[in-house]
């Protein structure tokens, strides 16, 4: 790769807003602990529903953001809005002096203004008189991005990647190629979802694609779980702040990990089921490994996506045996989806949030409710957190996301 | 809502309530009877829309068009929300 378009990527800001917690500390600090974030939906509106449950943000968004904000940005904007706040003021640079046009937002989302659209769309069919004059801006996927450079002032450049679930880190694979090709100085990326509403939910039940486990909320999300039967819908954001490694200590700015290297691929092969053999996954996987220019022995562990699904995680541990061959004797693949549900667009995200944090602890989380493992499934999963191997300097980890589509993405994140 | 035992004063603070998600800072402006939306309010024109639409669904009521034109003041609102009640379908 020519020099000039690779580059030493650091993360100096971190954003969270998840059923976990508020805060990145907070989620990683319940993740830790084996917490789950999944509850019954109570809901009028699911009493009927064989998959009401639901990972929710307890939040009071008014008392968060103000009247105005929650009256203009659909509930998944005002996750982007404040998990973005945190990830920049965390990093410092709105007192860095950087320029407005060398500062981008990268902000993915899988739907984007669900609630607002099908809210205002109850209005038309009342016989309202009026509809709310923003009602589309609202809604439109963009909106979450759109809010945040206004906030943070990036003219350099506002994206909305919609890659459903690898949405989330997809954006932070756009973040590092603006980074390296010195496109930007400075780039907040991250993924949001808002998406409970009974639309949604009894859309994804006709897939067969949500878990039923309801005497049992917290255990109702079960990756790689021989008695998988689906995922649970959550919501939430993830951001991050990226910036070149070489200007992040130029500025003294505080290194919290590394973006060493990301893969995209797309399956080409189905609108909802991924390919069977994870073959493009696998490629993702590999090409990550590349742009990072690590093997795969040095890879700690994996961040899974791993949904809960039968289908998914099944063509997943393909993938990542394909991926890392006799290697995966010594790599735990962890799946933060049994505690945190899918936050969809969000789920790159917040996911790799807490991967960098764990890279910081030293630890690989547990896997919750991956036992007992589905027998096809040849992986090491931790029933319990775990430390990381320390054989060099550094501790690498791999964050996978794969959505409806046939998007797969993979990154390298490594600590500081 | 039933305005007709209001005063004034109470309807004025329901609608700096519903000028609260349409401005911007707008708890830091004060809000009185005889408040300019545009000039001392700062309210835009799709901000505007927003008021009279919530205005609408708070009070139960249904303003015109040309009625929306000629609001340039709270008591221009006060006055349609206080005047002959045309009802709206959320009644």
């Amino acid at each position: 790769m020519p020099e000039s378009l690779s580059a030493q990527v650091a993360v100096t800001g971190l954003g969270c807003i998840c059923p976990l917690g508020n805060t990145p500390e907070a989620a990683y600090s319940a993740y830790a602990r084996g917490d789950t974030g999944i509850s019954l939906l109570t809901e009028p509106w699911a009493e009927t529903f064989k998959s009401r449950l639901g990972g929710l943000v307890k939040l009071d968004m008014v008392a968060e953001l103000g009247d105005y904000l929650v009256s203009r940005l659909d509930r998944f904007s005002q996750f982007a809005l404040l998990a973005s706040r945190q990830a920049w003021n965390a990093s410092g640079l709105h007192n860095s002096g950087l320029a407005p046009e060398r500062l981008a937002v990268v902000m993915a989302t899988g739907i984007g203004g669900i609630n607002t659209m099908l809210e205002q769309h109850q209005r038309l069919i009342s016989g309202a008189k009026r509809l709310h004059p923003l009602g589309i801006a609202m809604a439109m996927p963009n909106a979450a991005t759109a809010q945040i450079s206004m906030e943070i002032g990036a003219c350099g450049g506002a994206h909305a990647p919609v890659s459903a679930c690898a949405g989330g880190a997809e954006a932070i694979a756009w973040g590092l190629m603006l980074l390296e090709a010195r496109k930007v100085d400075a780039v907040l990326v991250g993924g949001a979802e808002s998406a409970i509403h009974p639309l949604a939910i009894r859309g994804f039940s006709e897939m067969r694609a949500l878990s039923s486990r309801l005497d049992d909320p917290a255990s109702s999300c079960r990756p790689f779980a021989a008695d998988r039967e689906g995922f649970v819908l959550s919501e939430g954001a993830g951001a991050i702040v990226l910036e070149r490694l070489e200007d992040a200590r130029a500025r003294h700015a505080p290194v919290q990990a590394l973006l060493m290297g990301a893969g995209m691929t797309s399956d080409a092969h189905h609108l909802a089921t991924p390919h069977p053999e994870g073959v493009h996954a696998a490629r993702a996987i590999s090409l990550a490994l590349r742009d990072a220019d690590i093997s795969a022995q040095d890879v700690n562990f994996i961040s899974a996506h791993a949904t809960g699904t039968r289908i998914g995680d099944l063509a997943e541990s393909r993938a990542i045996e394909t991926a890392f061959g006799a290697s995966i004797q010594d790599l735990w693949v962890t799946a933060p989806k049994g505690a945190l549900g899918h936050l969809l667009g969000g789920a790159g995200s917040v996911e790799s949030v807490l991967t960098i944090k764990a890279l910081q602890a030293g630890v690989v989380p547990v896997s919750v409710n991956s036992i007992p493992r589905d027998p096809e499934i040849g992986l090491n999963i931790p029933t319990a957190s775990e430390p990381c191997l320390v054989n060099s300097s550094q501790r690498f980890a791999i964050k996978n996301t794969f959505g409806f589509g046939g998007h797969n993405v993979s990154l390298v994140w490594a600590s500081a | 809502m039933d305005t007709s035992a209001m005063t004034d004063d109470q309807i004025v603070a329901q609608i700096a309530g519903l000028i609260r998600k349409c401005v911007p800072d707008a708890q830091a402006v004060a809000i009185g009877i005889d408040s300019r939306l545009v000039e001392d309010i700062g309210i835009d024109s799709l901000g505007a829309y927003e008021l009279i639409m919530e205005a609408e669904d708070l009070f139960h009521i249904e303003i015109t068009d040309s009625q929306v034109e000629g609001i340039k003041t709270i008591a221009d609102l006060i006055a349609i929300v206080r005047g002959p009640i045309v009802q709206g379908p959320n009644a």
